[in-house]
This record gives C-alpha cells, sequence and structure tokens, in this order.
C-alpha cells in the first residue's frame, strides 16, 4: 500500500514535505521564525498541490516536536495533531535536534556532531548525537538547554573539532566555532528540512520505535501575569 | 424557542438549505484567553459547548499566565474537539465550516486556536471564518433568546473589554458608541478584589460580598458621567478613578487602625460600576431610540448588573437580553453563533494566510492577512 507522509517543522521558521514512498513529492519552507501561524497554512496547501493530492489521500503525518521557541512550536503541533485527528491518520513526533543532526551527518564522514540551534534569551538548544555501526543517528546526550558558553565547556572535543552545526553556531561564533562563523551553508541555515524528519518518522515507525508528540519545552513557563487581562 | 429559532434561520439560509436539507454545520473554536471552547452550532440552535479551562492553574498566580494558558491549550484542543463531536452526534466529516477567535486577546492563545482552525478546515475541505471574539459575546445570545430584533444595543463586560455597540446585523452592521478608556469592568473588579484581600479572580468574590453590604455606604465617583465628560465621552467609560477611590477609602482605614468594611466597601463598589454600565445603556437607548438591549461577556454574571438592568431597563419599557453565565463567560458558542451568522449573511472566507490579532478592533468582524 502507498504511504503518503505530510511532514511539518516550526522549530525555527516553517518547514512542510510530501513523501510517497520515502520519495519527496514536494517541499516548501518559510525562514521567517516568528510568523508560523500565517504561513504554515499556505505551506501545507502548496505543498499538497504541487504534489497533486488531497488531504484525503494522506496517510500519516510526522511533526518535529522541537526543542524550540514554544510559541512557534506549538503551530506545528496543533496543527500536525488536528489534521491528524480531523483524518483520522497516524501521528509520528520526532525532535527537530534529531533531524537536523540526522542531515548533517548523512553527508559527512565523521560519525559524532553537536546540535544548536535558537533557543533566544541568550541561551542554545543542543543535543549531541552520533552514527551508529548500522548508519542511525542516536542522541549520545540532551536535548538540553543552555548558554552557548556552557555548551562549548561540556562539548568541547566537537567544539575544537569544527563539528558543530545549527544557528546556534552563526549566533555564538565566539563559543561554538572558534570565532570563526561558519561558511557551511547547511549549518547556518536554521529551517528543519522536513524531508529527512519524514524518513526518520518512517525509519522508526517501522522499528515499532512510540513517537509521541509531547512538546518538548525544555523551560517552564514564565510566570508573568500581565498587567491587563484579554479575553474573558 | 427553539422551533422559532430553527424557521427563523431556514428562511435565512434559503442558498444552503437547497444544497443541504438544513443549515450549515459551523464548529466554533474560542482560545483567547485561558479557556478551550469548543461548540457546534446548526443556525441558530447549538448542538454542543464543550470548555475546558486552565482557570485553577492560574489562580494560585493571582492572574491569567500566558504561557501556563497557552499550554493547556495545545493540550486540551484534541479532547475537547473530540467531546463537542460526540456529543453532538456527529461526525468531523459533517462540520460545513469552522469559525475561530482571531482576536482580540492573548496571542499565545489566539495562536493556538488559530493554527488547530486553519488545520481543521485544511483537512476538512471546508471554508475557514477567523472572527472577532467580542461581537461573539453578543452574537451567543440568539442561541439562548431567538432571533435578533431588527437593532439593539450590545453592551459587553468582562475582564478584558467595556464596550457599547449598536447592532443592526451582527455580521455586517455593528457601530462601536464607546468603550473603557482604562481598565475593564471585569478587570476593576479584580483589582478591588486585591485590594480587600480577596481571592483571584476577585469578581465573583466581591459580588458575593457586596451583596451582604450597603450600597449607599460610600459615595463612589461614577466615571465620564460629569456634564463635560457627557460632551466628548458620553457612551464611554473609565473605572480607573473608582478603583483608586476605593483603594483611598480601604487605606484610610487601615491607616487609622480601623477594621475595613469591606462588605460596604464591595457594595457601594459594584453599585457605582452597575448604575454607571445601566445608565449609559440607557441613555444611548433613548438617543437612538433603540428598544433592547444585550448584555453579554463574563462581567454580565455580576448580579447587582442584572438586579439593576431588569429594574431601570424594565420602567424605561426596553427589552434586556442576558444569555445564562454560562454563555457569558468565554465559550465555543459564542464564535459557533457569529461564524454562523457570518455565514448567514454570505461573507468570503478567511484565506489560510490570517494572522491572529491581539487587538482586533470591532470595526472588524473578520480577520485579515
Ligand atoms: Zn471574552
Amino acid at each position: 500500500m502507498t504511504s503518503t507522509l505530510l511532514c511539518l517543522d516550526t522549530s525555527d521558521g516553517a518547514a512542510v514535505a510530501v513523501l510517497r514512498d520515502g520519495q519527496t513529492l514536494a517541499a516548501a519552507r518559510s525562514d521567517d521564525p516568528r510568523r508560523h501561524v500565517e504561513h504554515l497554512a499556505p505551506l501545507i496547501v502548496g505543498c499538497l498541490d504541487t504534489a497533486g493530492i488531497t488531504a484525503a489521500d494522506l496517510t500519516a503525518i510526522a511533526v518535529g516536536t522541537g526543542p524550540a521557541p514554544f510559541t512557534g512550536l506549538r503551530v506545528g503541533l496543533v496543527t500536525a495533531r488536528t489534521f491528524a485527528q480531523a483524518r483520522g491518520l497516524p501521528i509520528h513526533g520526532v525532535s527537530s535536534l534529531d533531524a537536523i543532526a540526522a542531515d548533517a551527518l548523512a553527508e559527512q564522514d565523521v560519525e559524532d556532531v553537536l546540535v544548536v540551534t535558537d533557543a533566544r534569551r541568550r541561551e542554545v538548544y543542543w543535543g549531541r548525537y552520533r552514527r551508529d555501526e548500522a548508519n542511525v543517528v542516536h542522541a549520545v546526550a540532551g536535548p538540553g538547554v543552555d548558554t552557548a558558553a556552557q555548551v562549548a565547556t561540556d562539548h568541547a572535543d566537537l567544539v575544537e573539532a569544527g563539528q558543530v552545526t545549527g544557528r546556534g553556531l552563526a549566533l555564538y561564533p565566539a563559543d561554538l566555532a572558534g570565532g570563526v562563523v561558519s561558511d557551511d551553508e547547511r549549518a547556518a541555515d536554521a529551517v528543519v528540512d522536513a524531508s529527512r524528519l519524514g524518513h526518520l518518522a518512517l525509519m522508526r515507525a517501522r522499528a515499532g520505535v512510540a513517537q509521541p508528540t509531547e512538546a518538548l519545552y525544555l523551560r517552564r513557563p514564565d510566570v508573568h501575569v500581565p498587567g491587563r487581562a484579554t479575553g474573558r | 424557542m427553539r422551533v422559532q429559532a430553527a424557521r427563523r434561520a431556514g428562511v435565512g439560509l434559503v442558498v444552503m438549505a437547497a444544497a443541504h436539507d438544513h443549515p450549515p454545520l459551523v464548529l466554533g473554536i474560542e482560545t483567547s484567553c485561558d479557556e478551550t471552547g469548543i461548540a457546534l452550532v446548526r443556525g441558530q440552535e447549538l448542538l454542543t459547548d464543550v470548555t475546558a479551562s486552565s482557570m485553577d492553574e492560574h489562580s494560585r498566580f493571582g492572574g491569567i499566565v500566558p504561557e501556563v494558558a497557552s499550554r493547556a491549550h495545545l493540550e486540551a484542543f484534541g479532547p475537547t474537539l473530540s467531546a463537542a463531536v460526540e456529543r453532538a452526534g456527529v461526525g468531523l466529516g459533517d462540520i460545513d465550516a469552522v469559525a475561530v477567535t482571531s482576536g482580540p486577546g492573548l496571542v499565545g492563545s489566539l495562536t493556538v486556536g488559530v493554527a488547530a482552525a486553519k488545520s481543521l478546515a485544511l483537512a476538512l475541505g471546508v471554508p475557514l471564518y477567523g472572527v472577532n471574539h467580542i461581537l461573539g459575546h453578543v452574537a451567543v445570545d440568539v442561541l439562548v433568546d431567538g432571533p435578533f430584533p431588527e437593532e439593539f444595543l450590545g453592551l459587553v463586560v468582562s475582564g478584558g473589554h467595556s464596550s457599547l455597540l449598536h447592532v443592526r446585523d451582527i455580521a455586517t452592521d455593528v457601530v462601536e458608541l464607546g468603550q473603557t478608556l482604562d481598565d475593564a469592568a471585569g478587570e476593576a473588579f479584580d483589582k478591588v478584589g486585591r485590594l480587600l484581600g480577596l481571592p483571584y479572580p476577585g469578581g465573583p468574590h466581591v459580588d458575593k460580598l457586596a451583596q451582604q453590604g450597603d450600597p449607599a455606604a460610600f459615595a463612589f465617583p461614577r466615571g465620564l458621567s460629569r456634564p463635560k465628560d457627557m460632551a466628548a465621552h458620553a457612551y464611554d467609560f473609565s473605572f480607573s478613578g473608582l478603583k483608586t477611590a476605593v483603594a483611598r477609602v480601604v487605606e484610610g482605614f487601615t491607616d487609622r487602625g480601623e477594621e475595613v468594611p469591606a462588605a460596604d466597601v464591595a457594595a457601594s463598589f459594584s453599585e457605582a460600576v452597575a448604575d454607571v454600565l445601566v445608565t449609559k445603556t440607557l441613555a444611548a437607548c433613548e438617543r437612538h431610540d433603540v428598544g433592547c438591549v444585550v448584555i453579554g461577556g463574563g462581567f454580565s454574571a455580576n448580579s447587582r448588573l442584572r438586579e439593576l438592568a431588569a429594574q431601570r431597563f424594565g420602567e424605561a419599557g426596553i427589552d434586556v437580553r442576558i444569555p445564562p453565565i454560562r454563555y457569558c463567560t468565554d465559550n465555543g458558542a459564542m464564535i459557533a453563533a457569529l461564524g454562523s451568522a457570518v455565514v448567514a449573511a454570505g461573507l468570503p472566507a478567511s484565506e489560510f494566510d490570517i494572522t491572529i490579532d491581539s487587538q482586533m478592533p470591532l470595526t472588524r468582524v473578520l480577520a485579515t492577512a
């Protein structure tokens, strides 16, 4: 039976892809890290059009679960969960850092990589990954949230070897890139590759791995009560 | 009432009726603050209304914590949707349109509802309508009290808004006559609750205490009611001066080492708020020759406002419509009702790139990109 997977991620910009039996039929993205609620649905519409399918043709949904700034992350999660619910489809949650690591290690000779993304508030989300003999990428440590300086100290081996990827590299070059802004385009590209995320989801689904869609917030909510309540 | 409402809806929706045999089924989604509300309305008939609230999580902080509310919306959305559809005895595939609060409200909370609504409309292949929350507080009354008269005034009072509207058609013809220039009525109650050492949210606690006090014990000011204010702000409200006056009285007692007569303070304060709301609305009725007032919003649960409205509008021969309390606080039914009115009026559906608008003005019933 044909599998047609809708893949979404809103951990930085917004990324959408449609995979049929593992082949990318369509992919689209927005680099804007703040306007997810405006951009995501039109990107999905565009991808379904490009793929020449309708919502009724989809057989599963994959979604990035972060870690990521909260408001944008929730746009992807609620979109994916609601779509799956409306069409009665299975849904697979994949850490956005896992997708970035799999992407980085797919085209390099090294086995280890440190992923650092923008956590705002002068911190990064991070995860340390290794590719095993079977070519499967595993998290070795993390996900976590910390200052770039702290992450650089804790993973000095990878920082010194230049095996770091993600937007954090461009944001904190002094800490994470030995003071050099990376000219590696992929490292500077913060938007998750939605197709890659979809491939991970399919592989894990085949292996029988549970893939919940809980949001990876990694931080408690700030208890800040606005002076003026709205709604009600 | 239900039969009458259904018949009226049938007349207004001839075109839809031909295609469907009955008015369209509209799903309404409300997530502007701490309540996740989802409801189903067919024409002017409410099929079901389900609400999940995160208020218990906020009360210990003394106010709504936006991030806590947003997280709760994400987790509550799916179960609330399932419950609504199940209780209505319909399938998701039966839904003809999706309406959602686009604003005003808290950014993080609105974002969850609007993203979910877009996804649902997209997955089901039905039109999406991003609508104005405040107008929903008026629109909901049609589900309870039946079709609206040709024109009426809408008084929307809550923790976030205090607005007086002249309504000829809730979907297409609403004029804002006035609004609060500072605090909302419900917000003033929360602040006075805090001054009197009552738990959050203050509104219901102050109301309860006020029922044991003397409303004439203190002469608290009626904001924007002097002749010179009436020239420029006839139908606007101001509650911050009132709140300051209450604070001064409370401080006076505390400074003198005397016990604060909390019930009398609460009663006199409640009287001042209810009096100014009813007096200004009555004046607007006379000025515009309107014989019906619809009161909505969470603050319309206030017992003194209800009493005074019944009494003074009754004396003036003006019809007052106030839905039961559960439809005054935020809920999905208000959004489904407004969505249904928008569909019936034949307004164009929203595009999928619409944004949320935390300050959405009353001049706008539908959201824009
Ligand atoms: Zn409200």
